[in-house]
């Protein structure tokens, strides 16, 4: 990207927090209901430095980091022998569009009682709301691996084993990490409503205590450190893309 | 000496909803000799790269076999090396990654391995472009890379599937070129699917010519021009004028018996043929 076109990023945030910033200026809303942005943000700094906040996002993250590779490793293996196999797509496909609308969060409570209010229930939310995203994409990756290479692969005396790890697996990558992308946001949204729904520790705990406790400036500056987390994220993803999927 | 024979080899496809059978390939009785030149020309979707794929063992046929050396292959092996049309490079690798890949399914030290890379670079011209992505490469240069790919591991056999056909004109008159030189240095047996009778004159010891589907070897003719052919003088003589005509002549009554127009592509084809066929 061009240095001047990158600007535009950065005019759309600083527009956003203006946006904020002028209308609670105004006077429109209560000061509690919406505190001005730089207030908010001065809050957000404090609350990671400071206070509580940094244990709650250990153990969030902690949550995430498992249920996210967990789901992973046992997402992509499926979704390449979906490609591979007709017989497990046909098993397997009505099982993920059946459960696919299915909100996550309201799963909770029922893992909640099979598996207690902790950890496990909760990364288990977590590994099920990225599985089936993660699945398909590496479905359409596998799926979509030319016919062309798997031959020029055999000729060459490839065994199916290795052309499943040294021709599919790599062909399929620029698929797998979109749909990564995409588990990413999800997986966060899991997280907070899983703490929310099971309040023991972590940001989704933190957040809906204080909306319940009327600290609504608290509030605004855990939404700042959930969204400022996700860019991060995200930012984070694509340059490991860029760099992996320099081919592409 | 017979290097490759494909003895009545047919194929018959089961295709659409009504699972209707199509038949590609009705007997098909070919002999290959050793170091030969050997060209595949015919009208759309008459089953020459159909049985090219039979050949490299990557389809199974209805009947018949493919007998190289004598003995009958059914699966894909290394002593039948295979080139298509849109290149088939891995994306994520190298062009001299791309080469090397075919060469360490060998028990071969890795030493050895850079020296055959080395060696078939230079020979396809890829000098300078080893750390280049097959993205940034121009559709000849992809094609070197592949042909080379497939020669460094040494097959007996050059199976070619309409290998310049998605190249633009000046550099698929280039790359034909090329192709003999490396030819010539190699002396593989060379089977070579192609649309361009004048390709396939240019490059062939021997052309055969397709009916149209089921496709059955109507002709096999003999390119009798001594070689090292040089295209410039070899296109103003009268005898390679006469081959062309002669071959053109041989597919264009394939195309015109056939139940709809050779412009229509492949699939309209298909579907008019199986009306044809049901009819009958």
């Amino acid at each position: 990207m061009r240095k001047e076109i990158r600007v535009f990023y950065v005019f759309s945030i600083v527009i956003l927090s203006g946006l904020w910033e002028g209308l609670a200026r105004s006077g429109i809303f209560p000061s509690e209901v919406l505190p001005p942005f730089v207030t908010t943000l001065c809050g957000s700094i404090q609350l990671i430095v400071a206070d509580e906040l940094p244990k709650h996002l250990l153990a969030s993250g902690y949550r995430w980091a498992i249920g996210f590779s967990i789901s992973l490793v046992l997402s992509v293996p499926v979704g390449i022998w979906m490609a591979r196999s007709k017989r497990v797509y046909h098993f397997l496909d009505p099982l993920l569009t059946l459960t696919y609308p299915v909100p996550k969060a309201a799963m909770i409570p029922i893992l909640m009682l099979w598996m207690g209010a902790g950890d496990l229930s909760k990364v288990t939310v977590i590994i099920i709301g990225c599985f089936i995203p993660l699945v398909i994409s590496a479905y359409h990756g596998a799926q979509g691996v030319e016919t062309s290479l798997i031959w020029s692969a055999r000729a060459m005396g490839m065994g199916e084993k290795k052309i499943l790890f040294r021709i599919i697996l790599p062909a399929s990558l620029p698929t797998v990490f979109s749909g990564i992308r995409m588990a990413l946001a999800i997986s966060l949204i899991v997280v907070l409503g899983s703490e929310m729904i099971a309040r023991q520790s972590g940001l989704g705990y933190y957040l809906f205590n204080s909306l319940e406790m009327g600290l609504y400036q608290t509030t605004y500056s855990v939404l700042i450190i959930i969204s400022g987390i996700g860019f991060l994220l995200d930012r984070i993803l694509s340059l490991v893309m860029k760099n992996v999927l320099d081919w592409v | 000496m017979t290097k490759l024979v494909v003895q009545h080899v047919s194929k018959v496809y089961t295709t659409g909803k009504e699972r209707q059978e199509v038949e590609a390939l009705a007997g098909i009785n070919l002999e290959v000799n050793e170091g030969e030149f050997f060209s595949l020309v015919g009208p759309s979707g008459c089953g020459k790269s159909t049985l090219l794929y039979i050949i490299g063992g990557f389809i199974p046929p209805s009947g018949g076999k493919i007998l190289v050396d004598g003995r009958e292959v059914s699966s894909p092996g290394v002593d039948r090396g295979i080139v298509f049309q849109e290149f088939a490079l891995f994306p994520w690798k190298t062009v001299i990654q791309n080469i090397l890949y075919g060469l360490e399914q060998r028990r071969i030290g890795k030493e050895e391995r850079l020296a055959i890379a080395d060696r078939y670079i230079k020979m396809t011209g890829l000098r300078g472009m080893e750390n280049l992505y097959p993205k940034e490469l121009s559709g000849g240069m992809k094609q070197r890379v592949a042909i080379a790919r497939t020669l460094a591991y040494d097959p007996d056999i050059l199976l070619m599937d309409e290998p310049f056909g998605s190249l633009d004109a000046q550099t698929r008159v280039f790359m034909q070129d090329e192709l003999l030189r490396i030819w010539e240095e190699t002396r593989k047996t060379v089977l070579f699917v192609t649309h361009s009778i004048e390709e396939a004159v240019h490059l062939s010891d021997r052309v055969a010519v397709f009916s149209r589907r089921p496709g059955r070897i109507n002709e096999i003719l003999p390119i009798p021009v001594s070689r090292p052919r040089i295209r410039e003088e070899e296109v103003c003589r009268r005898q390679y004028i006469d081959l062309v005509n002669h071959l053109w002549k041989a597919v264009e009554r394939e195309v015109k018996g056939f139940p709809c127009s050779i412009k229509q592509g492949v699939f309209q084809q298909t579907s008019a043929h199986v009306r044809y066929a049901k009819r009958n």
